[in-house]
């Protein structure tokens, strides 16, 4: 045992492919814009939760892939998703991230749409009576948007197969809890880290950084040993823990913890649980409190960590605090959890940004248990079918082992 | 309205006491900023959502609860560096159980480097009341402005 040269630390590890990733894949700007163009521009994607769009004509904004985009609920009670750009000369429609508009009007020369992307109004048609613009074909871009347990899913690739095929099951056993009652989002906050998206998306990968974490070493390692969880493998790259359990009283201030409050349906309070949607979403069930986080790519070193939490819709309101307290004890950015995830992620991020640190290694192999690299491991493979890249060796075309 | 000395008015103890507060929180010294408030103090930190339209709480303790999380920072991965508070009160009124002052106030976080940039900008509300003959902290409401914490913090603002 003995420390390292350069040529040694340079070197890539000796291990199977699958087991390591090269830093390039987090430092390339190539890499980051095909990741946008490929995956981001290809992928279902988590956009929000249905709940932030109550009434008809209620409106959500929000960047996806380099777009602005919005969903709309229209007055058939559907929600649909349009890029945010008017059809006449490209100017964004709408700036505020949310509102309620039966008529979209673009700022700039009066366009005007409705909530199914039509186009209702162009000032002066009969200046383009020799020419050809007519309301017919001038509607917005209309982007392919799907409901899954109350979270919408958008997809820009109008050829993608369906978001049931995409999920492959991976949402299933979070259905009930999500869908069993109808939910709110009553917590959103985003925030720019300096770190790639992947960096960030790792923190919720792997199960066994939970050391890092004193509250989960004292309320989720002394519950359940690594050694009893599981975990499961989708396909296109999803993961998710088995059921995971939760002791509360061993944090300072925690013990009673959901006695206070009805769990989620299928729930107990000390239950634990979560999911990684590839490319870029995580849902965790906290027995009591629900977070959906996504990570959008900014740039190689840059993320935009977008993160929510949710409620029960009409629950009294001692109810409601209690568990915006329950969500706040763990997540948002005061919470006991999320600092140090981001905390994490800016770190490696600082490592491989100038090359100091070279491969990441995902090798730990123990039959899906908690301590197993495997979700991490499918991620890669999946990031490496769909970029045609070696995660190993990103230079490298994607060469598949099984 | 005067402190218990008689001496010094209400208005211009708050606005000492403000000071102190951001002083001990500067200086990490929990116990201090707690010696500043009531046994029933209650925290938060509220946040205007405008992607939801709706407040948010991003934080809420009491005394205890407050109390406990102070003890378990050095347990913590916390942000390196350390936090400077400046404050600036800008109205202080009476109210029958006390006083209510209002500050602006704004957190800078300085690295090991010596880097310093803005964490957050926002206002504190706060409930002074007289407590056993002494100024102390009953409620400080912490409004946000700044929405993007970048990693987060577990210290209170």
């Amino acid at each position: 045992m003995s420390a390292r040269d350069d040529h040694s630390w340079g070197a890539p590890p000796k291990l199977p492919a699958s087991h390591f990733v090269s830093g390039t894949v987090y430092t390339d700007p190539d890499i980051c814009a095909e990741e946008v163009r490929e995956l981001f521009g290809k992928l279902w994607r988590f956009a929000c939760h249905e709940s932030e769009l109550p009434k008809a004509f209620d409106y959500r904004v929000f960047d996806h892939a380099g777009h602005s985009l919005f969903c709309i609920r229209g007055a058939d009670n559907r929600i649909r998703t349009f890029v945010n750009v008017c059809s006449h000369r490209g100017a964004k429609l709408l700036s505020q991230p949310r509102g309620n508009a039966e008529t979209i009007t673009c700022f700039y020369h009066r366009w005007t749409y409705d909530a199914e992307g039509g186009c209702t109004g162009i000032p002066r048609p009969a200046g383009y009576r020799g020419t050809g613009p007519s309301r017919q074909a001038m509607g917005l871009r209309e982007v392919r948007t799907e409901i899954k347990a109350g979270l919408v899913f958008i997809n820009l690739d109008d050829d993608s197969a369906s978001l049931e095929t995409f999920l492959d099951g991976a949402l299933d056993s979070f259905e009930e809890a999500l869908s069993g009652v109808p939910l709110e989002v009553f917590h959103y906050n985003r925030a720019e880290l300096n770190a790639n998206w992947k960096a960030w998306h790792e923190t919720n990968m792997d199960m066994y950084h939970e050391n890092m974490h004193v509250v989960l070493r004292k309320t989720q390692l002394n519950a359940m040993p690594m050694e009893d969880r599981t975990m499961a493998l989708f396909s296109n790259g999803h993961g998710a823990s088995g059921e995971l359990k939760a002791e509360y009283a061993g944090y300072a201030g925690f013990a009673g913890r959901g006695d206070d409050v009805p769990p989620l349906p299928g729930l107990k309070s000390t239950d634990f649980r979560f999911v990684d949607l590839f490319p870029s979403t995580t849902i965790l069930l906290r027995g009591t409190a629900v977070r959906i986080d996504t990570a959008t790519p900014l740039g190689p070193d840059k993320t935009l960590l977008e993160m929510r939490g949710l409620g029960v819709k009409g629950e009294p309101m001692e109810h409601r605090r209690t568990r915006i307290k329950h969500h706040n004890q763990y997540w948002g950015p005061f919470g006991r959890n999320v600092p140090e995830d981001t905390f994490a992620a800016e770190a490696c991020a600082a490592s491989f940004s100038k090359g100091a640190a070279r491969y990441q290694i995902i090798a730990r192999d123990e039959n899906l248990t908690g301590q197993d690299d495997a979700i991490l491991r499918a991620f890669y493979a999946e990031w490496g079918r769909r970029l045609n890249r070696q995660p190993s060796a990103p230079e490298l075309d994607w060469v598949d082992d099984g | 309205m005067t402190a218990d000395d008689g001496k010094v008015p209400l208005t211009e103890a708050v606005r000492e006491l403000v000071g102190q507060a951001a002083l001990a929180l500067d200086a990490e010294a929990f116990d201090t900023f707690l010696g500043l408030c009531t046994e029933d103090f209650q925290y938060r930190i509220r946040v205007m959502s405008p992607e939801l339209g709706q407040e948010m709480i991003w934080l809420e303790q009491s005394r205890v609860e407050l109390g406990k999380l102070f003890a378990a920072l050095p347990e913590h991965l916390t942000r390196p560096g350390r936090l400077t508070r400046q404050v600036s009160v800008a109205s202080i009124h009476e109210e029958t159980a006390g006083l209510l002052a209002t500050s602006v106030f704004s957190v800078f976080h300085t690295d090991f480097a010596g880097r310093t940039q803005v964490l957050a900008v926002g206002r504190y509300v706060d409930r002074w009341a007289l407590d056993k003959g002494a100024l102390r902290l009953r409620e400080r409401d912490v409004h946000l402005d700044t929405r993007d914490l970048g990693i987060g913090s577990h210290v209170p603002l």
